[in-house]
């Protein structure tokens, strides 16, 4: 499987159009990382593996909550998150 | 010889033996001079002049004469509480960097701590003066004062590319140049700098040799494999090895080694290290590895800080099992939610006692 920055930049576009819901995006996330653990994962291009790596990660965790209807981040976490780590859509 | 010398006084305060300013009892020459009680850096703009100084590895509040996060080397002493400052004998004892408390007075707790002591000059505090000229001159506390404010392990205001590496005894991040004459210097003042440090705190430095020795003598990076140039190995015998190389929970260095058995089981852990272990990884004593992703801050999520992935690996049986803690600000974990066990959030009051699932 090859995971590609223009992959995951479409994953938070979706994210932030609410056009996927967080935990629709937390599955596509915990896909890659099983195929990463498989070690059936490449990324593309190279030099951004830990940023994508970094990114998938910050994808999971956005679907967490921490009260039954509360989740742990918020929609400017994800927006500060995008422009933070050059994501920009 | 000794050569003379005059020291011009910028300001003076008298403190309890926890560091709370007296009132009405200080006074300063001007305006910017930011360290102070144990010669630690003060946040003064957040908290008011003196209420709060900055120990590397925690924040102290001197009103509260406690630290305001928990000790990372807490499991090591159990006997204190583990947000005690200095062993709670601060007439007696300094604390170097928030972790341990370090005795003064050759040991004796019949004498008052000296000015000397509580300001902890030390060569620690100015080891580039052992390297340089044996003593602190203009130019060694120039180049502590880089290290200690930016990280930046050598610069003499080049403008090259730098990289950023631990220390394997310190855990400090460095700031090395990526090539030139100051990359080797940057190797001599590591070295010195991390050998300082054990021979403080008591740690001997040649445990980490057996790994640093192995990528100097096969010339290959331990965890990538790659070809290594001598100085990039002479580096690593140093002690300042790539960030993520080894693991450290909050100061502690923890080898890990030692257990793995095949060459794909290391092969496994490393890349489990470099993945899940950003944040440090640790040896459970039934033989089982787990790593610590970096917490991911939450701006409004009141009490908790972030939440964080972790992986927990047994060689034995090459099972993994992942799941997502929740962080409260004074680094409690406050939820456990295990990605096998999706539907149950497990939660833990502030004591992290556990209160019940959702």
């Amino acid at each position: 499987m090859v995971i590609k920055a223009n992959d995951i930049k479409v994953l938070f576009k979706l994210l932030s159009e609410k056009s996927i819901s967080r935990e629709n995006a937390q599955e596509q996330a915990i896909k890659i990382r099983d195929a990463y653990d498989n070690r059936n994962l490449e990324f593309y291009p190279a030099v951004y593996e830990n940023k994508i790596w970094y990114a998938i990660q910050y994808i999971e965790l956005f679907a967490e909550k921490v009260e039954v209807n509360t989740y742990l981040y918020s929609e400017n976490d994800l927006f500060n998150f995008i422009n933070k780590n050059g994501w920009d859509v | 010889m000794k050569e003379p010398y005059t020291t011009n006084v910028s300001g003076r305060v008298d403190s309890d033996p926890f560091g709370m300013m007296m009132e009405g009892r200080s006074w300063e020459v001007g305006s910017g001079y930011r360290y102070g009680f144990n010669g630690k850096e003060q946040d003064a703009e957040t908290y008011g002049d003196g209420n709060i100084y900055d120990y590397g590895f925690r924040v102290y509040d001197p009103r509260l004469g406690k630290f305001l996060s928990i000790d990372p080397l807490t499991k090591s002493y159990p006997w204190y509480t583990p947000y005690q400052f200095a062993g709670n004998t601060p007439i007696w004892a300094i604390d170097v960097d928030g972790l341990e408390d370090q005795k003064t007075n050759n040991g004796s707790p019949s004498e008052p701590n000296t000015a000397a002591s509580n300001t902890s000059t030390s060569y620690f505090d100015d080891p580039m003066s052992v390297i340089l000229n044996q003593k602190p001159s203009a130019e060694s506390s120039i180049l502590m004062e880089n290290f200690k404010t930016n990280n930046k392990l050598i610069n003499y205001g080049g403008t090259g590319v730098t990289e950023k590496r631990e220390g394997m005894i310190t855990g400090h991040t460095y700031e090395v140049p990526k090539s030139g004459f100051d990359r080797y210097t940057a190797f001599a003042v590591g070295f010195a700098l991390e050998g300082i440090y054990s021979f403080n705190k008591n740690i001997n430095p040649f445990y980490i040799l057996p790994n640093s020795i192995q990528s100097y003598s096969s010339g290959k990076d331990l965890i990538t494999q790659n070809e290594m140039s001598s100085a990039e190995a002479t580096l690593d015998l140093a002690g300042i090895i790539p960030i993520g190389k080894f693991g450290k929970i909050g100061g502690e260095i923890v080898t890990m080694n030692l257990t793995i058995g095949s060459k794909s089981d290391l092969s496994k852990h490393l890349g489990q290290i470099e993945k899940y272990g950003q944040d440090g990884v640790k040896e459970l004593q039934n033989g089982r590895f787990r790593y610590y992703g970096n917490i991911i801050p939450a701006s409004n999520a009141g009490e908790m800080q972030g939440a964080r992935l972790v992986r927990e690996w047994n060689p034995t049986s090459g099972n993994t099992r992942t799941w997502y803690e929740t962080i409260d600000h004074s680094g409690t974990i406050r939820q456990f939610h295990p990605k096998y066990d999706n539907l149950n959030h497990y939660t833990f009051d502030i004591h992290g006692k556990y209160k019940g699932k959702w």
